[in-house]
């Protein structure tokens, strides 16, 4: 069980954002149950300090001063095809324009900067494990943009492969998950309702993450390009 | 548990990190109230003179620069035109005052602006005498004085060199040229008399005054409809600061004094971000429309129960909505109430800060879920006097053929799911 781990494991995190009082409220909130190796303002430190320390989670703030925190993602992939670290989008709120971009680029989820201690603990082990974290408002988005079962224009995609449309939709059993974890439900909390292992409702998270990041779904661009984002 | 009161302070920051997105407003005000407030600004299609390469009033250049076509083309049919009737002339004449003046930086005088100056003299001239053969030999000189003013003084920045002092001379000799020349005319005749040397002559002043005070004039309406946008700028800084001080600097001071009570702190953070993103986005959001569009939609009408409660009980509910259908009035009211009336319960009896709101809705249902992590309770043990549930919820939902399930034990909270059918 995760919350054996959550105990003994002290994952080694950075935290990235610019506002000092912010990193240090975060450090005081999860220094007793996490090693804090660096924390960085902006992106290019953020950079440098990611390649020198390849922390197991980066925290990383959605708007940095010269630049999206996704750009932090994208700088350390151009240096490296081996950095073991996994990103924790941190946003101020959850409006998914925020987010979105950040788990594009290839964040494992995020939360939001009020979230309490307890929580974030629990979301940094989730993604150290390669875990995916949806609020309530990013698992609300996929169910809006993810249709459940091949539509009418889905099967009209000339030429594509299964595996391609596969990456468009979510099974029932994904879009259960999402449901619940829309209505507040945790991972332990959702297996105990569908009479399923917390593990497999984490591979079925972690299944809806992917799709998120590969899909190219029109609703995904539409939706960025309604909120001006990229 | 790390629930300490240190943690509970980054609420604060979290409203100090609504910075980019205020600055991002803050720009777009000042963006709208620019195009707002300066029709001088040139639109796609609007006739302008141009700013570089002109030698009178850019109207060659410009209309050039339309066609696809040299200057210097433009400028020689303008000429022949002049010279055929004089149409080329009122044409220049009126495509420059209808035309805005996009700079407003004085042109600096050249050999160019002079012989342009002798050239117009020579156009008016030559207009006049084919427009009137009849007048007689006499007159060549007056008139030639009365078109030099007239070109002389012609000159798109003479407000600007008026309001700097520099041009009163150049205006001044352009005046007295205007109406010596007038004078010289009416006494060359002799006979004032005749009627039409004296039309002549008003026309020729009223011509010759218009051309002299239009440029000025458009420059100061100009001038004015920059102070406007300034005026308007200031108003909207000022509207800004005032409701920044209004609401985010009086939580601020309220929280430094009650920084020892985290609860209280974090709860009038958050509702201070809430009201700030609400005026930051949704006043935006009205001005596109956007906003009205779908009012009386489950969508808009749970947001607004949402942030009641949340006003009314220091407490988040955390709103999740998920697809697009319309309700009937009846269920939607229906709902609506029993939603309210869930969320209330929990904020008031969970004795818990945080609350989950998820509905959805698709071509055959509305549903709605309203859950809590507070303290719970037995709903068999509910007293048969608290009729608040079964009439609030139950009821409600029953009424329009729905159905409600409430489950709650004391470790997890209560959950209600109430749903109808469109």
């Amino acid at each position: 069980m995760t919350g054996d781990q959550n105990e003994k494991h002290r994952w080694r995190v950075v935290i990235v954002d610019d506002h000092a009082l912010f990193r240090q409220g975060i450090a005081a909130g999860i220094g007793s149950r996490m090693e804090i190796v660096g924390e960085a303002d902006d992106v290019a430190p953020a950079i440098e300090l990611i390649m020198a320390e390849a922390p197991d989670v980066v925290l990383l703030d959605v708007h940095l001063p010269s630049g999206l925190g996704g750009e932090v993602i994208a700088g350390v992939a151009a240096r490296t095809d081996t950095s073991p670290s996994r990103y924790l989008g941190l946003s101020v709120s959850d409006a998914p324009e925020d987010v979105l971009g950040l788990v594009r680029a290839g964040a494992r989820g995020y939360v939001v900067k009020r979230i309490d201690a307890t929580e974030l603990v629990d979301a940094i082990c989730q993604v150290a494990e390669g875990n995916a974290v949806f609020s309530p408002k990013l698992a609300g988005f996929v169910l809006d943009a993810f249709a459940a079962e091949p539509s009418a224009s889905a099967g009209a995609y000339e030429g594509e492969s299964d595996e391609q449309s596969d990456i468009d939709l979510l099974t029932p059993r994904e879009r259960e998950v999402m449901q619940h974890l829309a209505r507040g439900y945790t991972y332990k909390e959702i297996g105990l309702e569908l009479h399923i292992s917390a593990r497999t409702v984490e591979t079925h998270a972690s299944a809806v993450l992917r799709k998120l990041q590969l899909s190219n779904r029109h609703e995904l661009t539409h939706w960025a390009a309604r909120h001006r984002i990229v | 548990m790390c629930s300490s009161s240190g943690w509970r302070e980054t609420v604060v920051v979290s409203v100090a990190e609504a910075e980019p997105p205020l600055r991002k407003r803050l720009l777009k005000l000042a963006e709208q109230a620019g195009k707002r407030g300066n029709p001088s600004r040139p639109k796609p299609g609007q006739a302008t003179t141009s700013t570089s390469g002109r030698i009178v009033g850019g109207v060659a250049g410009l209309l050039a620069a339309r066609l696809g076509a040299s200057p210097l083309v433009v400028r020689v049919a303008f000429a022949i035109l002049g010279l055929a009737g004089g149409v080329g002339v009122v044409l220049y004449l009126g495509l420059w005052l209808v035309g805005p003046d996009p700079s407003r930086t004085p042109r600096p005088r050249t050999l160019r602006h002079d012989l342009g100056v002798v050239a117009a003299t020579a156009s008016i001239l030559a207009t006049t005498f084919i427009l009137m053969p009849t007048v007689p030999a006499a007159l060549i000189g007056p008139m030639g004085f009365v078109a030099f003013a007239l070109a002389f003084s012609a000159g798109p920045e003479i407000g600007a060199d008026l309001i700097s002092g520099r041009a009163f001379g150049r205006i001044v000799v352009g005046l007295v040229l205007m109406f010596g020349g007038l004078f010289a005319g009416v006494a060359a005749l002799g006979d004032i008399g005749q009627i039409w040397v004296i039309s002549a002559a008003i026309a020729a002043v009223t011509v010759g005054g218009g051309v002299v005070l239009a440029p000025w004039l458009r420059q100061l309406i100009d001038g004015a409809s920059l102070d406007r946008v300034e005026r308007i700028r200031a108003e909207e800084r000022s509207d800004i600061a005032a409701h920044l001080h209004d609401s985010v600097l009086q939580t601020l001071t309220l929280i430094q004094n009650r920084s020892d009570e985290s609860h209280v702190v974090s709860s009038i953070a958050y509702q201070q971000e809430r009201e700030l993103r609400r005026w930051l986005y949704e006043q935006s959001g009205s001005e596109d429309g956007t906003q009205s569009e779908d009012s009386g939609s489950l969508r808009t009408e749970l947001t607004r129960v949402a942030s009641a409660v949340e006003d009314d009980y220091l407490v988040v509910v955390d709103l999740v909505f998920v697809g697009e259908a319309q309700l009937s009035l009846v269920a939607l009211n229906a709902l609506i109430g029993a939603v309210r009336e869930a969320l209330i319960n929990a904020a008031k009896f969970a004795e818990t800060d945080t609350i989950s709101l998820y509905a959805e809705i698709d071509d055959e249902r509305a549903l709605a879920f309203v859950r809590d992590r507070g303290v719970g309770f037995d709903p068999d043990a509910v007293p048969d006097d608290r009729r608040g549930i079964a009439d609030s919820i139950v009821d409600r939902i029953e009424r329009v053929g729905g159905t409600t399930r409430i489950r709650s034990t004391p470790a997890t909270g209560t959950e209600v799911r109430m749903e109808v059918p469109l």
